[in-house]
């Protein structure tokens, strides 16, 4: 009979008859052991399975999926990184290998496809000293292009891919100096892509500035910080086109009445591509400013176009009023109707001697800069538009200099830039729901042709900032890390690109600018 | 291992290096998120911030992985340990301590360190691994500190798990002996025969439905191979069966009656302990060898993207 009681010795007794039990282990304690035996042998198996099963490294390593763009290559360990293959083919050199860093291989294996791309500006330092650690890393190709993020488009660089040397003084100062080393006319800023750039000087330090982010220190726009003024010798108030008392304007297209104040898409038309079309006479100022010097005829119009074709015109008046009055009166009437304008003419400049001109005639329509106003003038400003004769010469608008007797003057030659920033990019259309003065807000009060109205760097951080509310202000908003033009000296190869007999696409001056040149 | 005060220095410690290595995290890699400027020490080479994405390879964030190993090495090394209880490299109890706080330390530096992403099949199974073995981790340290003072509550004739069986077979070697016993003290006569003197007793009708009660219920309970089964594996049922008996006995036999009913409840409470035995130590079997394998496809993991690419 067991006890009844559960002493200590009770126990102790009872336990007496198996006392080695603890050399006699539960099933529960070997199997412990036997799962820890299978476990590491499973563990090693697994990787011996893999190097014996062929499962291939794309399979098991990939550790994220390959963009879009590279779906051909995405298969393909080696083709981005040939290290295994190194290191299979140099076993000798295996610790050479090792040692470089592992995005100079990358890099290579980038290169060996994407050939054409050239680096930033020619003063970047792309190589590490003794002094310049980094360097080399943050101008490699995959500290901005990071694969196996997504299957879509490769993700974008953002504004830390840049601050790794604009936000460094010790790149920005060795940058700087390498910079002026460089002559300027060999910075390209520009593809050959037939606009037009506004041109400036570049800075003597370049563009080195540290700061960290679009709205964390980016110097203001060049044209504001040195109060840039646009050369454009035509003479334009942007004021005066705002004013009330400019009628309306009859739009040809939708046959309506269009008031001018505060309607800058009248002029400013969009391309299509997030920009605006390039003004012209026939599109934008005709309308108001047809040159139109013979009030009591006012269908017949001087050409907007070179004054040698304006002189011309005007020394074939007769011929010009034959045919205008041909088409309006026909044929019978239309000698009469031409007698009698030539007549009045005639009345009104006289006729010089021999050239076949209307005395003062020339003379008014090239340097006729003021409106004449008052009384029965039939130019005068108060009359309606439709009254009114718009002829007010040349000289209003253009620069036109004499150039002698019986010379043709001379017309400074007009050059209206397509892009006022040239180093970074602006799509109007990505801000169709801002307002146009919301950022250009001097336009209202610009009188001056030379006033460059465009926005302040501070009206873009508005939005474009990396605050709470703010929208997106990467650098590759508005910049290209990849410059045009450059071949780079580490480059190994380059592709068919612009060569050095092909030159800027834009004039290396204003006075180059001013005269259509490169 | 319980969880108490003596717990406190190493919860801090594993607090504030968790706090720390957030901070670095933030100050590395997001900047933006940290309400005041300061530069990290260049040595450390993450000011600039890594400009190559994979955070794990960038000093920090191979910092944070290769201390998460060394941490995985070091929870595995336990098992060896606790082989060698003997050797003097300080106490179980302080191996156990490390062994809970470092594994919970790794969970932030893992996370950072894998920037919060599976990433491909490998760091995946990686991945998933080391969730197993902190989620079985956590599920035994749970058992540890909740499945002691239950057992207390409900087993409370306990004994070494190892002397189960040996138990097991005393009780029922004794109820067999009782069975016998009465058999022999009450049938015997009859078996025997010729005496005269024995053969005018009657069988007692008692101890005939204790032995029959014996061999329909008792014996088989208490020699049932594993969790003994029937109404007997019940407390309700099998006081109730015990009443029975006793009322279809005489007070004699009622001392007979209590001691069966104290070997069933013995049996009962050791079958009992073995569940929970198995649950509180079963866990292992399934966190340890895990871990083992965590440790191993770790490496192959650190050789591969060290190394290889």
């Amino acid at each position: 009979m067991l006890p009844d009681k559960r002493t200590q010795k009770s126990v102790a007794a009872r336990l007496k008859g198996n006392l080695e039990y603890y050399s006699h282990p539960s099933l529960l304690r070997r199997m412990r052991g036997w799962l820890y035996f299978l476990s590491i042998l499973a563990g090693f198996g697994v990787v011996f399975g893999y190097y014996k099963l062929k499962v291939t490294p794309e399979q098991i390593f990939n550790p994220g999926p390959i963009s879009r763009a590279h779906t051909p290559i995405a298969n393909d360990c080696n083709a981005c990184h040939p290290q295994i293959a190194q290191v299979k083919a140099q076993r000798n050199e295996v610790g050479k290998i090792l040692k470089e860093p592992y995005w100079q291989r990358i890099d290579q294996s980038c290169q060996t496809c994407h050939t054409g791309f050239t680096l930033h500006v020619l003063n970047s330092i792309n190589a590490d000293t003794p002094t310049l650690k980094g360097a080399a890393e943050a101008s490699s190709c995959t500290s901005c292009h990071r694969e196996h993020l997504t299957a879509n488009k490769m993700v974008e660089p953002t504004e830390t891919n840049c601050a790794a040397c604009h936000n460094r003084a010790d790149l920005m100062k060795a940058s700087s100096d390498l910079g002026r080393t460089i002559p300027p006319s060999k910075f390209v800023t520009r593809k050959s892509d037939g606009l037009v750039y506004f041109q400036k000087t570049r800075p003597p330090q370049g563009r080195t500035q540290v700061f960290a982010r679009f709205d964390q220190g980016h110097p203001v726009f060049q044209l504001h910080q040195e109060n840039l003024k646009d050369p454009n010798p035509l003479r334009y108030n942007h004021w005066r086109h705002e004013q009330g008392d400019i009628p309306p304007i009859l739009d040809e297209k939708t046959n309506a009445q269009v008031k001018l104040q505060g309607n800058c898409n009248y002029c400013h038309k969009p391309d299509g591509r997030g920009n605006f079309q390039r003004l012209t006479f026939e599109n934008n100022c005709r309308a108001c400013h047809a040159i139109k010097f013979d009030p009591n005829t006012p269908g017949i119009e001087v050409p907007h176009g070179r004054p040698s074709e304006v002189r011309e015109f005007l020394r074939a008046l007769d011929i010009k009023y034959l045919e205008y009055f041909t088409k309006r009166e026909g044929p019978l009437k239309a000698r009469e109707f031409a007698a009698n304008a030539l007549r009045s003419l005639i009345q009104t400049y006289g006729v010089a001697s021999g050239d076949g001109s209307f005395g003062k005639l020339e003379t008014q329509v090239f340097f006729n800069g003021v409106a004449p106003s008052g009384g029965n003038n039939p130019f005068n400003r108060n009359l309606n538009i439709n009254e009114r004769a718009q002829f007010t010469g040349c000289a209003y608008c253009h620069t036109v200099t004499s150039g002698g007797a019986n010379v043709t003057p001379i017309l400074a030659k007009t050059v209206i830039p397509d892009r006022w920033l040239v180093s970074g990019e602006f799509n109007h259309a990505k801000h169709g729901m801002q307002g146009c003065a919301e950022c250009h807000q001097s336009i209202p009060k610009s009188r001056d042709t030379g006033d460059i109205n465009i926005p302040t760097q501070q009206s873009c951080t508005d939005c474009h900032n990396s605050g709470p509310k703010g929208v997106k202000n990467d650098c590759n908003s508005c910049h290209h890390y990849h410059a045009p033009g450059y071949k780079t000296v580490n480059a190994p190869k380059v592709a068919a690109g612009p060569s050095a007999t092909d030159g800027p696409a834009v004039a290396q001056s204003t006075k180059g600018m001013m005269l259509g040149t490169r | 291992m319980l969880i108490n005060d003596s717990h406190r220095s190493w919860a801090w410690a594993t607090v504030l290096a968790t706090l720390v290595s957030i901070a670095l995290y933030l100050l590395c890699f997001h900047p933006e998120m940290v309400p005041f400027k300061y530069r990290l020490p260049s040595w450390f080479a993450i000011n600039p911030r890594p400009l190559h994405y994979s955070i794990g390879n960038s000093p920090l964030g191979l910092t944070y992985g290769i201390v998460s190993f060394v941490i995985f090495l070091f929870a595995v090394l336990l098992s060896v340990r606790r082989k060698f209880p003997l050797w003097p490299i300080g106490r179980v109890q302080h191996w156990l301590r490390a062994h809970i706080w470092l594994t919970i330390l790794t969970i932030p530096l893992v996370l950072m360190h894998a920037a919060f992403r599976f990433g491909g099949t490998q760091t995946s199974i990686v991945m998933w691994l080391y969730i197993v073995v902190m989620a079985s981790g956590f599920f035994g340290l749970g058992l540890q500190n909740f499945l002691p003072h239950i057992m207390k509550d409900r087993v409370p004739l306990e004994t070494v798990f190892e002397q189960i069986p040996y138990l097991t077979r005393q009780l029922l070697g004794a109820a067999t002996k009782l069975r016998d016993d009465l058999k022999l003290a009450h049938n015997a006569p009859l078996v025997a025969g010729g005496s005269g003197h024995a053969a005018a007793l009657e069988p007692d009708p008692s101890a005939e439905t204790i032995v029959r009660s014996l061999e329909a219920d008792v014996l088989p309970y208490l020699g049932a191979s594993g969790a003994g089964k029937g109404r007997l594996a019940q407390p309700r049922t099998a006081e109730e069966f015990f009443n029975v008996l006793r009322l279809q006995v005489k007070p004699e036999f009622h001392e007979r009656v209590r001691a069966l009913e104290g070997w069933c409840e013995e049996r009962r409470q050791m079958d009992v302990q073995v569940k929970y035995q198995h649950w509180l130590h079963g866990w292992i079997l399934f966190h340890a060898p895990a871990s083992f394998l965590l440790v191993i496809l770790t490496a192959w993991h650190a050789i591969a993207c060290l190394v290889l690419y």
